[in-house]
């Protein structure tokens, strides 16, 4: 077994190519971000008195700059009340230490933390429920014990001393994960070790012949453009949480990125992968850009959820920074007319590195996260309008807003930008200028804030994806959208907001990513589990309408319901079987993608052995 | 009070006619069923149904080149031409207003459920609504566009059949209303397969919202009729393939105090052909009708009906979701759903339709006849039993339009709207006025159902049959208790596992004549058996048994249902006394039975009630006989063939005859008899 842990094929490697990252994001992560819901902590909505302002010079819309728009449209919407804000809790739950994996990892001067804060802020991801739980302090069990690996190495050791000892294991990249899937299992009885990997977070090796890179795991995704943008290179994997996320993070949950029309989806960016199991490494040793050798077992370790291994270093596609990085956007008629123009451009496979089309709702939404810029700016906005409604024809209650990222060389760029529009003209799309398009992109990333703002008075909101054929693209749009309306009507939800957009194009469908968020009311007990129920309704309603049970977000826990009769019975056995091979003893006791019904009963399972 | 119930249900009707505007000039700005990101143009559906890839499909598999691919798309827009509907704003209020003077005309009250319009309005913008009204009269037809545009409601796009098409100019004129056609064809794949599309596309492109008539057709015998799912399927389609989250579904309920159709009715169901729709006939038959006075009807929309929620955890739309929908067909499962919800529409348009004085009237007339007492039937006696069934229709739940602070008032003005059928002779007695049928004679040339009645017998079935078609609304309240009290009439202490056998092979004898779907079955046993129970019609002995009471209500009951119970036992004797060496069709039927009920009538036997006559029950007999086994059906040259299987035929006779011998009843409608020509 020993010998499944060396690296298959000795390296040894240029310790003077390795490169160091200074991690934005420092070890003590709560210094920086907030424990109790998105992003950094001074980046924050908040209200004084009557007037909203963004904190923080991180995003363009903060500084502290009032946002009456947006005040007005939360108040239109939901009628604002204003709730505590949370604290951060000073007791925590004592550890639960197995004695010999304790007192062996202090003895290999492995960094280790029994803080309670530091095992408080890593028991969850980024899901409402997640979130919820954190600032009502629900949680019953926590990590009991965190630890920092600084290589493969040293996960190569925590994993087996992990399996030797019986102790579960969570991997935690940057925490964001919006299906469950690193929230701490409560009902483990084990002693439960995460593996922060920030602290392995290296640029081991450049090929600028080739374009690859090989980074480590832990590597967030803005230290990584950052450390590839000094030497003129990207890899061009943007998700919306591109500023914690993690290398590894994106793998395990096979993520996608605004670009990918460019760069590709995680699974195209990737060329090798390392997977630390309770077996020994999982490796494909080839480099070549592509082979025919069987199932390729890349295709497992993606997606895997932090449940079959940890992957420790990956080989991933670069590319040379575009030269020009230009916005757009355009204005249609309606929703409708958007999507058959992005149909029409996925079918001519001329799409720029990002098109997004954002629905009527989701366009006051953005419009009204403007800010306050005097009475000049206003005047333009409204003069643009007037002649949008009035010269156009165009029904503001009606339009649609699809944003646009070109990127490459000059040339380049006119050329597409000039076919867009051209195409657009077909669909009675109309140019609306570079800076609503850029606006568009900023509000991805502030977007997130907002539902901690909600939560701070009263409003659960959130947002879910999948993805979908092109001929059912529009009617699942409507579908899920009259499907939340009525749920929100049958439970007396007076203030609420559905919006949605599509976000990626590919050339048999599209991925539609929904926003919805309500005023619960003061008489009611739970609402994250009446959050939770409509959007259950609406993920049936997803695939009743022929979409998928997720595009990017993962199954996690949320989603396991559905992951039978997306894959079919052969499919769960076939991932069990996996699982059974690769952890038998379920150190990587996450239990995501499966049904409570459909898990392995591990412990009879090894009471026989 | 008695009628409380009712009572409190019809204060939410208003009379139309109180408040008429001008409907030519008034604004329209109707509330639409789903709003979309704009208004569809009518001319729009049929342009996606020839680019529809299910179309296309079709079209490359049945063409043989490309010529004959161009040829066959030309053959389908000239279907798409015949079938679409149009809108036409200036037509509608044309129409519109005619029908306003014609309705002021007719009748003395429309009254319209308005809390029904204000549930509606309220769903209105959200989802498509499919409108599924009763369907009693043409008049159907005009009135669900009319409710709408007077209450600023879209107006829907509305199934018609091919013979209004036919109608010069009016066929036109109603299409630019709204109305779509249907031809009646079966089998006629290419066809089908575009009309499919279309509704297809009214469902889930247009936004005008649906109507059609589930029972298929004008119920000529006025009782519910077994709902026809072949239009209902293919509007459902699409919220089963996930095209569409919901439909709101919106039972109509339309009554009339008298039909217009009424006697075109009776001698339908006895068989004389009814003239064909023409315009000039059309116009004649408006000309006829002005004149007379049709009293009270009533609109109500039931409430609506979410598919979504009706259907919600019975369905598994994601197993078509993974595919594209137009490659897909319902399966088994999905098409018994259908036919379940189906009924359950039947059902919701039938507790709504509102019974009236000459309903009770004609049910008690023929009790009366029955227990042969009709001497005995004087006004006073008749006020006393309305009071009675007044009572027993307020605990089944019916809603009854009478006034019964003046009652005899009701009396004598439901008397006076149907002076055809019975009057009150000397002191205050009532009788079934003999019909002199003599004009209908001149027939000539037409083709018969049936078998030629002789005056002397069609001057006593057209009354009764007239008479009849004011017991028949009544029986979907009626027909489930009545099969009850039938099996336990005449028995005592009788098992309740042995009643529930009785019940539903009864249920099974009458599954098509009285609707009795049967996987509702189990259901109603429960809610009739605890009903009776708590009319004391029936009282239980011990755990296991019960028996039969005195109750009043007993003869109500039977007396109902005896007229079908008869026509059964009638048709299904002659078929095993005739017919058990031979294969026949259903034409030899309806003659043998019209003939030989004929001669027996005439010559005084009292044991055949006249409704046997009739062909509808005589059609739907035939059909029960299939389904029980005691006949065979095949197919030869698109006729359908008959065998009796003997000894399962033999043994329903029997059985027949044993529940029979427990009813005393004679149907003596007159006492004079004229045998001469026989």
């Amino acid at each position: 077994m020993s010998k499944n842990f060396d690296t298959n094929i000795a390296k040894t490697l240029d310790q003077t190519t390795i490169r160091n990252v200074e991690s934005v994001v420092p070890k003590k992560r709560q210094e920086l971000l907030k424990w109790y819901g998105w992003g950094y902590e001074d980046s924050k909505f908040h209200i004084d008195d009557y007037s909203l302002f963004f904190s923080g010079s991180r995003y363009p819309i903060g500084n502290d700059v009032e946002l009456p728009n947006f005040r007005d449209w939360m108040g239109q919407k939901f009628e604002l009340s204003v709730l505590e804000k949370p604290k951060l809790p000073t007791t925590f739950p004592e550890p639960i230490l197995n004695e010999t994996f304790y007192n062996t990892i202090k003895d290999m001067k492995m960094d280790y933390s029994v803080d309670g804060e530091d095992r408080f802020i890593r028991c969850h991801g980024q899901t409402l429920h997640d979130i919820y739980n954190i600032r009502a302090n629900k949680f019953k069990r926590i990590p009991d014990l965190i630890l920092w690996p600084k290589c493969h190495d040293d996960v190569v050791k925590i994993v087996k001393l992990a399996d030797e000892n019986n102790v579960m294991l969570i991997p935690f990249g940057g925490g964001t994960s919006v299906s469950g899937s690193i929230t701490c299992p409560q009902d483990e009885e084990r002693s439960i070790v995460v593996i922060d990997t920030s602290q392995m977070n290296r640029l081991l090796w450049l090929d600028k012949e080739n374009l690859v890179a090989c980074f480590e795991s832990g590597i967030i995704g803005q230290d990584l453009e950052r450390t590839l943008k000094d030497e003129g290179l990207t890899m061009g994997h943007e998700p919306d949480s591109i500023e914690f996320s993690t290398l590894g993070g994106w793998i395990a949950t096979r993520a996608s990125g605004m670009k990918k029309n460019v760069y590709g989806n995680i699974e195209d960016i990737v060329i090798r992968v390392k997977m630390v199991t309770c077996k020994g490494v999982l490796e494909r040793n080839i480099s070549a850009p592509r082979v025919s050798c069987g199932p390729d077992f890349n295709q497992l370790i993606l997606g895997s959820e932090g449940t079959l291994g940890i992957v420790t270093e990956v080989i991933v596609k670069v590319r040379p920074l575009p030269a020009v990085k230009k916005y757009g956007s355009l204005v249609f008629p309606n929703f409708e007319m958007g999507v058959s123009c992005l149909r029409e451009i996925a079918k001519r496979r001329c799409q720029p590195a990002s098109i997004r089309l954002m629905d009527n709702e989701q366009f006051h939404f953005g419009q009204s996260l403007k800010a306050d810029n005097g009475l000049f700016s206003k005047f333009i906005d409204s003069l643009k309008m007037f002649l949008l409604s009035k010269v156009k024809g165009y029904d503001l209650m009606k339009i649609s807003v699809a944003t646009l990222l070109f990127e490459g060389d000059k040339e380049e760029v006119e050329k597409q930008e000039k076919l867009i529009y051209e195409i657009a003209d077909r669909y009675s799309g109309l140019k609306a200028g570079e800076t609503n398009g850029q606006k568009g992109y900023v509000l991805t990333y502030v977007i997130a804030y907002i539902r901690d703002l909600g939560l701070n008075h009263g409003i659960i909101s959130e947002s879910f994806e999948t993805s979908v054929p092109w001929d059912k693209c529009l009617s699942l749009c409507i579908n899920v959208k009259a499907c939340i309306e009525s749920e929100c009507k049958k439970r007396g939800i007076i203030y609420y907001l559905v919006c949605y957009r599509v976000t990626q194009t590919y050339d048999a469908g599209a991925c539609v990513y929904f926003y919805f968020g309500f005023r619960w009311d003061s008489d009611c007990s739970d609402p994250v589990g009446q959050y939770e129920e409509i959007e259950n309704k609406a993920r049936d309603e997803i695939l009743a309408s022929g979409g998928s049970i997720s595009h990017h977000h993962g199954i996690g826990k949320i989603r396991a319901k559905w992951y039978k009769q997306s894959v079919s019975p052969i499919g769960v056995n076939l991932y069990k079987s996996a699982k059974l091979e690769l952890d038998p003893k379920n150190i990587f006791g996450l239990n995501n993608l499966l049904t409570e019904e459909d898990q392995i009963n591990f412990e009879t399972l090894n009471s026989k052995l | 009070m008695a009628t409380s119930n009712s009572k409190k249900y019809l204060e939410n009707y208003h009379n139309y006619l109180d408040k008429r505007v001008t409907l030519f000039t008034k604004p329209f700005d109707p509330l639409i069923p789903i709003k979309r990101n704009r208004r569809v143009l009518p001319e729009e559906l049929k342009f996606r149904v020839l680019k529809s890839q299910h179309f296309n499909n079709y079209l490359d598999k049945i063409s043989d080149n490309k010529n004959d691919r161009q040829q066959k798309e030309t053959e389908a827009m000239q279907i798409l031409t015949e079938i679409g509907f149009d809108r036409k704003i200036l037509v509608i209020r044309s129409l519109g207003t005619v029908i306003d003077k014609l309705m002021a005309q007719l009748y003395k009250n429309v009254f319209i459920n308005e809390q029904s319009i204000e549930r509606l309005k309220a769903i209105m913008g959200r989802q498509q609504i499919i409108y599924l009204p009763s369907h009693r009269s043409y008049v159907d037809f005009m009135l669900m566009s009319y409710v709408c545009f007077s209450y600023n409601l879209e107006i829907p796009a509305i199934a018609a059949g091919m013979d209004f098409h036919s109608m010069f100019g009016l066929g036109e004129l109603l299409r630019k209303t709204g109305a779509f056609f249907m031809r009646r064809t079966f089998g006629d794949e290419f066809y089908w397969n575009i009309f499919k599309e279309y509704m297809h596309e009214i469902i889930t492109y247009n936004d005008f919202g649906v109507e059609f008539f589930i029972e298929g057709t004008r119920s000529r015998t006025c009782k519910a009729l077994w709902p026809k799912t072949g239009l209902l399927s293919m509007a459902l389609e699409p919220f089963f393939m996930g095209e569409i989250y919901d439909i709101k579904v919106v039972p109509t309920s339309i009554s009339y105090e008298k039909v217009l159709e009424e006697q075109l009715f009776v001698y339908e169901l006895l068989g004389i052909p009814k003239p064909k729709e023409s315009t000039k006939g059309f116009f004649k038959a408006v000309k006829n009708l002005i004149d007379k006075n049709y009293g009270n009807m009533y609109f109500d929309f039931c409430e609506p009906i979410s598919l979504n929620d009706f259907l919600g955890n019975k369905v598994d739309r994601f197993r078509h979701a993974s595919e594209p929908a137009h490659i897909q067909k319902l399966n088994n499962d999905e098409l018994v759903l259908i036919t379940d919800f189906a009924h359950h529409v039947i059902r919701e348009q039938q507790k709504k339709i509102v019974i009236s004085t000459y309903n009770l009237i004609a049910l008690i007339y023929n009790q009366y006849v029955f227990l042969n007492s009709t001497e005995s039937l004087t006004i006073n006696v008749l006020q006393n039993e309305i009071e009675l069934y007044l009572k027993f229709f307020e605990v089944l739940g019916a809603i009854v339009a009478i006034d019964d602070t003046n009652l005899i008032k009701s009396i004598h003005e439901a008397m006076q709207i149907h002076d055809n059928i019975l009057e009150i002779v000397g002191e205050k007695s009532i009788r079934l006025k003999k019909a002199n049928t003599l004009a209908t004679r001149q027939n000539n040339g037409l083709k018969l159902k049936g078998h030629w009645l002789c005056k002397e017998m069609m001057d006593i079935a057209v009354p009764v049959f007239s008479l009849q078609l004011y017991c028949n609304p009544t029986m979907f309240w009626l027909s489930q208790p009545a099969i009850f009290v039938f099996s336990l009439i005449g028995r005592q202490n009788v098992k309740i596992e042995w009643l529930k056998k009785s019940v539903m092979h009864l249920r099974n004898i009458f599954i098509y004549e009285l609707v009795l779907y049967p996987r509702f079955a189990d259901e109603d046993f429960e809610k009739t058996y605890a009903l009776l129970e708590k009319l004391q019609i029936i009282c239980k002995i011990d755990d296991e048994t019960v028996s039969l009471t005195h109750s009043p209500y007993i003869n109500i009951l039977l007396s109902a249902i005896s007229p079908f119970f008869n026509s059964y036992l009638q048709t299904t004797q002659i078929i095993f006394n005739n017919f058990k060496e031979k294969k026949f069709a259903s034409k030899e039927i309806f003659i043998a039975v019209q003939s030989i009920l004929e001669h027996e009538m005439l010559k005084g036997n009292f044991s055949i009630h006249p409704y046997a006559l009739c062909l509808e029950t005589i059609t739907t007999t035939l059909l029960s006989l299939c389904n029980i086994g005691c006949l065979f059906k095949e197919k030869q040259d698109s006729v359908n063939q008959y065998s009796v299987h003997a000894e399962n035929m033999s043994s329903l006779v029997d059985e027949l005859k044993q529940y029979n011998s427990n009813l005393t009843f004679v149907y003596k409608y007159f006492n004079t008899l004229i045998s001469s020509k026989i």
